[in-house]
């Protein structure tokens, strides 16, 4: 609530995808609601039980009455029932204050990106009725800082790839996920000083390397677990985080919006979009390479849709190429359970 | 004189122990009932199996535990998950296995193995009971055959009936429906077994087919689930003597492999 | 090879399939004797039968011969058929399969590949036939492009996306973004844009020429077509109604896989007589019909008959529902004239990719305009888009329109977790509040 002390408005934006820079420019600070911890039974007078929990966690959380601080909400359509639970809450719940929708265009094209570019103006009109015009060279600052915050979180990702980082998963993850919540320069500011205290010369060798695929490295429980049995993360390919890493630098136009536009395309490939599944594949092989990872844990989400459908022929051509590779399921329970515990430990008693 | 190797394996309905000598030789093995205190029971079943072997408690070298309640046994020297003890115990009665299939009382697994016994993948049942020893416990408690009855039950069917639920509570009314029906019981415990055999296949399929074959587990003694399954795959599966000790034996073996061997 | 399977598709085409299905069909049966809640059955479904059967039966010969698209159900067909593909439809194919009550063997084929349990059953019941080659209708020919559409859901892409991986073909993508409140132009020029940007590709993957005047012919005949669906159910206005919903879930068919066809206006000519004179006569679908009921969701194919059963018995007949109406939206909107704009507007714009505020009106709207007085809404696990958001509807509408509703717990094809004993029970005891009202 800080941020309503520095005179900034808020805005609650529910998974994965959106120009977050829109809203900085507009003097919006912008809190992803991913896994909010909180009660899900409110929801189940809404909700049919084969809901993800990310949806109904959102909802919980929209339920309790947590955000009526908030002054707008952002809604990216990035799959069905998110989708659905934009529509709930504006037209079923009746809330009030402004719904924004954000779509993701599923092409690639030029008409993709000209639909990502109009569709940027008329955001930008929707959020000038709340916070008013935006300020001059606002939206350069805020292009500015989202690329700053690319460059430094391929950085983290490129040390911790190459060992070169000295942090567990949980702060790595704490540090990362940070963006989610802060108002981009203290976000900034935080991973500039975790990546020069943390970064290490040398490779420092601790841990058995594993890539993380899934929805969020969570619960928390599940990464403290992880750090104490000596697994090192060595990359992800996460939707909340990893996914969101552009690895190599994306060449900007002048423009502030149409570089803006270029970026919502640019987003590594991912099962929410339309990219082909060879592509997918391509940049797990190449995640898997630059790490060293020994293995592959696909941490799948119950009930998401995206994920289920890409991820049997991940597994397959994976498994083609001999990495080993190990899948669990978790509904975001607050502590592991056993089953799951042991599942990954059998794993790497088998990884050779 | 510590020169005896133990493997306890601590399930969620039954706790199992083997007591290995330093060549690798089943002197003796014990079992008890899980209760909620693990290492209670545990350590009840270890004695049991060190009585048997007629050794002493000293005398024991390295014990590994295994099973859900591996963490919560605080006299074990090692820890390794079922999944691997499953493994090495069918390779130790079965050299060359490549395929493992473990019906416990609340997991089942499929393992699959290479030419040198190590695990290349494995899959288990999801959250739900079906295709698990609670299943069968229920579907025999409906059914009133008695866990023991229902292979030899399902043995006798003479008619093919459908079961489509995979849930244990929607198999459950499932099968109340077709005893309201007048389906003979070994019908219906042959629909039973044919439906989770069917789940099995498919945990199976996910780890990769492979012969030999062996079934462990509790549900190895089931006849007809066995059989069921073997239909599904066109395998034909090894039984050891006694399926369910299988993990314990794995556990023993880990624990002789883990100690250096002692120069005199 | 080619000019054989040129030869062999067009003997087929001609009387050689009609015969052969007459042939291998043997003596027709002699109809099931009908229960005493049903009205005749409608003579039309014979003709319905033939048409789908020939449908499926000439898949049979058609690979090489001519391009095979396997198309979601709400892709601008229109324009595929402009090109001459043979276009089939995965989601109608899983109907079928869920109505054989395959679903659940074929699903297994899927989860055994590593598709989860939760996954939409239409979709892993095609992806089940990808991997196995089970079917009800023979043979279907493996793809040589993919034609999605994400109107209806996103799941379609992923689903689409799948198979294009399995096939290693091109899979073309109308991205339709979501609509709240009112059209969005921006997002239609996207549309039509994309519609425009496939013929080039289309061109290049078919090696056909795209032919202009035949497009127009196509569109036409597909406005045609979808106008026909809505007379045929607006017939279903009538107090006795000729035909239930359960016998539009059927006789939808054509409409959802052959639109833009002249066998499919045909064929909607001849049902559309039918029910007139059904209308005329009084006919009653359901004797004695006492309660009108909506219906919303897709079907639940494996249990069309019990549940038909069900609420003839008890003198209720469904007379309206979203997924029926659904195909007869397109209507109004394509203009032969604006092409490219016409066709974004019928597709960007169909229900289920609308806000729930605008759905609500539409159900409204249906349950006046077919005076009903009770709502089923199947909440169908498969369906994300159509079932969430449903319990708030069911409040919603039960205020705006005063009528009673219940929420049925179910599947499209899969019926491994229907309980068909506690449906019945919560079925008849909406059937009590109904009469008690």
């Amino acid at each position: 609530m800080g941020q309503k002390a520095a005179g900034r408005s808020l805005a609650a934006v529910w998974p994965a995808r959106y120009p977050a820079e829109l809203l900085w420019a507009h003097g919006i600070c912008a809190g992803e609601v991913w896994d909010p911890p909180g009660d899900v039974g409110l929801t189940s007078a809404h909700l049919q039980s084969f809901v993800c929990p990310v949806v109904k966690r959102g909802l919980g959380l929209y339920l309790s009455g947590t955000l009526a601080p908030v002054d707008l909400f952002v809604f990216p359509h990035t799959c069905d029932s998110l989708q659905n639970l934009s529509s709930l809450v504006k037209d079923l719940l009746r809330e009030e204050r402004p719904c924004l929708a954000w779509y993701p265009p599923r092409g690639s094209g030029p008409q993709a990106l000209a639909y990502a570019e109009s569709q940027l103006g008329s955001l930008s009109r929707a959020l000038e009725r709340v916070t008013g015009p935006m300020r001059d060279g606002a939206l350069e600052e805020a292009v500015a800082w989202g690329e700053r915050r690319d460059g430094l979180l391929r950085d983290l990702y490129r040390s911790r790839a190459e060992g070169k980082l000295r942090a567990t998963a949980t702060e790595f993850y704490e540090a990362v996920r940070s963006c989610e919540y802060l108002w981009p320069e203290e976000a900034l500011a935080r991973l500039e000083a975790f990546l020069r205290e943390r970064r290490a010369e040398q490779p420092l060798k601790e841990g058995v390397p594993v890539l993380l695929s899934g929805v969020l490295p969570a619960p928390a429980s599940l990464l403290q677990w992880l750090d104490g049995e000596g697994i090192r993360i060595a990359e992800d390919d996460l939707i909340a985080c990893g996914r969101r890493v552009l690895r190599e630098p994306l060449e900007s136009p002048p423009d502030p919006w149409a570089a803006l536009a270029r970026r919502q395309l640019a987003w590594p490939p991912c099962s929410t979009a339309g990219s082909p599944l060879r592509e997918r594949i391509a940049f797990l092989r190449r995640l898997v390479e630059r790490s060293g990872a020994r293995g592959v844990i696909f941490l799948a989400m119950k009930f998401c849709e995206p994920e289920g459908f890409e991820r049997p022929a991940l597994v397959e051509a994976l498994r083609a190429e001999g990495v080993p590779l190990l899948q669990v399921e978790s509904e975001l329970e607050p502590e592991p359970p056993a089953s799951l515990v042991t599942r990954i430990q059998a794993f790497l008693e088998s990884i050779p | 004189m510590a020169s005896l190797y133990g493997g306890l394996d601590v399930g969620s309905m039954t706790a199992k122990a083997v007591v290995l000598d330093a060549d690798g030789r089943l002197l003796g093995w014990g079992m008890a009932e899980t209760t909620p205190q693990l290492a209670v029971c545990g350590r009840e079943a270890l004695d049991g199996a060190v009585c048997a072997a007629g050794a002493r408690s000293e005398e024991l070298a390295f014990v590994v535990g295994t099973g859900y309640g591996r963490e919560a046994l605080p006299f074990v020297q090692k820890r390794v998950t079922e999944i691997t003890c499953h493994a090495r115990g069918a390779c130790a009665l079965f050299p060359g296995a490549a395929l493992v299939v473990d019906v416990g009382g609340q997991d089942s697994k499929a393992i699959r193995l290479d030419a040198s016994g190590r695990v290349l993948a494995f899959a288990m049942n999801d959250k739900c009971a079906a295709g698990t020893g609670r299943f069968l416990n229920a579907m025999a408690a409906t059914l009133r055959t008695g866990i023991e009855g229902l292979g030899p039950a399902g043995n006798n069917s003479t008619r093919e009936l459908a079961m489509s639920s995979t849930c244990t509570v929607f198999a459950e009314s499932e099968v109340i429906s077709l005893i309201a029906r007048g389906e003979a019981v070994p019908d219906i415990a042959h629909a039973v077994h044919r439906a989770m055999a069917k789940k099995l296949a498919g945990l199976v399929r996910q780890a990769g087919v492979g012969e030999p074959a062996v079934f462990t587990g509790g549900g190895a003694l089931n006849v007809d689930l066995v059989r069921c399954l073997e239909e599904f795959l066109g395998v034909s599966f090894r039984i050891p003597e006694r399926p369910q000790l299988t993990g314990a034996l794995g556990a023993a073996h880990l624990a002789r492999e883990a100690t250096p061997a002692r120069s005199l | 090879m080619k000019p054989w399977s040129n030869l062999r598709f067009a003997f087929m085409r001609g009387a050689g399939l009609d015969w052969m299905t007459r042939l291998s069909s043997g003596p027709r049966r002699p109809p099931a004797s009908r229960e005493p809640f049903f009205g005749p059955p409608l003579q039309s479904r014979h003709e319905l039968r033939r048409i789908m059967t020939r449908h499926y039966g000439l898949a049979r010969y058609v690979k090489g011969v001519r391009p095979v698209a396997w198309v979601t159900s709400g892709a601008p067909v229109e324009l595929l058929r402009a090109f001459g593909c043979y276009t089939l439809y995965p989601e109608n194919h899983s109907a079928v399969c869920g109505a054989r009550r395959m679903g659940p063997e074929l699903c297994e084929v899927a989860e055994d590949a590593g598709y989860s349990l939760d996954l939409c059953s239409y979709a892993k019941v095609d992806l089940g036939h990808a991997l196995s080659g089970r079917t009800p209708v023979g043979r279907l020919p493996p793809p040589d492009l993919l034609f999605c559409t994400n109107n209806i859901c996103q799941t379609v892409l992923y689903w689409f996306k799948a198979l294009a991986h399995h096939y290693r073909i091109p899979l073309l993508l109308v991205d339709t973004p979501y609509v709240h409140g009112e059209p969005d132009e921006a997002a239609l020029r996207y549309v039509g844009d994309q519609l425009k940007a496939l013929v080039p590709e289309l061109e290049r993957i078919t090696g056909s020429d795209f032919r202009e005047e035949r497009f127009r012919e196509v569109l036409l005949s597909s406005r045609r077509s979808a106008a026909l669906w809505g007379d045929v159910l607006s017939t279903l206005q009538a107090r006795p109604t000729p035909m239930t919903l359960f016998d539009a879930f059927v006789h939808l068919a054509p409409v959802v896989a052959l639109r833009g066809l002249p066998v499919c206006e045909r064929y909607y000519e001849g049902l559309l007589r039918e029910l007139k004179e059904r209308v005329e006569r009084g006919v009653a679908a359901v004797p004695g019909e006492r309660h009108r009921l909506l219906w919303d969701n897709i079907a639940v194919w494996f249990a069309l008959q019990p549940l038909s059963r069900l609420f003839a018995e008890n003198g209720c007949a469904l007379v309206a529902g979203t997924y029926t109406h659904a195909w007869a939206e397109p209507a109004a909107r394509i203009d032969e004239r604006d092409p490219w704009g016409s066709l974004a507007r019928a597709y960007g714009l169909i229900f289920l990719n609308r806000d729930l505020e605008s759905r609500l009106d539409l159900m409204e709207q249906i349950a006046r305009d077919f005076s009903v007085d009770g709502l089923v809404l199947h909440s169908a696990r498969s369906c994300k888009p159509y079932s969430l958001g449903q319990y708030g509807i069911q409040r919603a509408l039960e205020e705006r329109l005063g009528v009673r509703s219940v929420v049925l717990e179910a599947d499209m094809t899969d019926f491994r977790s229907w309980a068909e004993a506690a449906a019945r029970t919560r079925l008849m005891a909406f059937i009590e509040s109904l009469e008690a009202a």
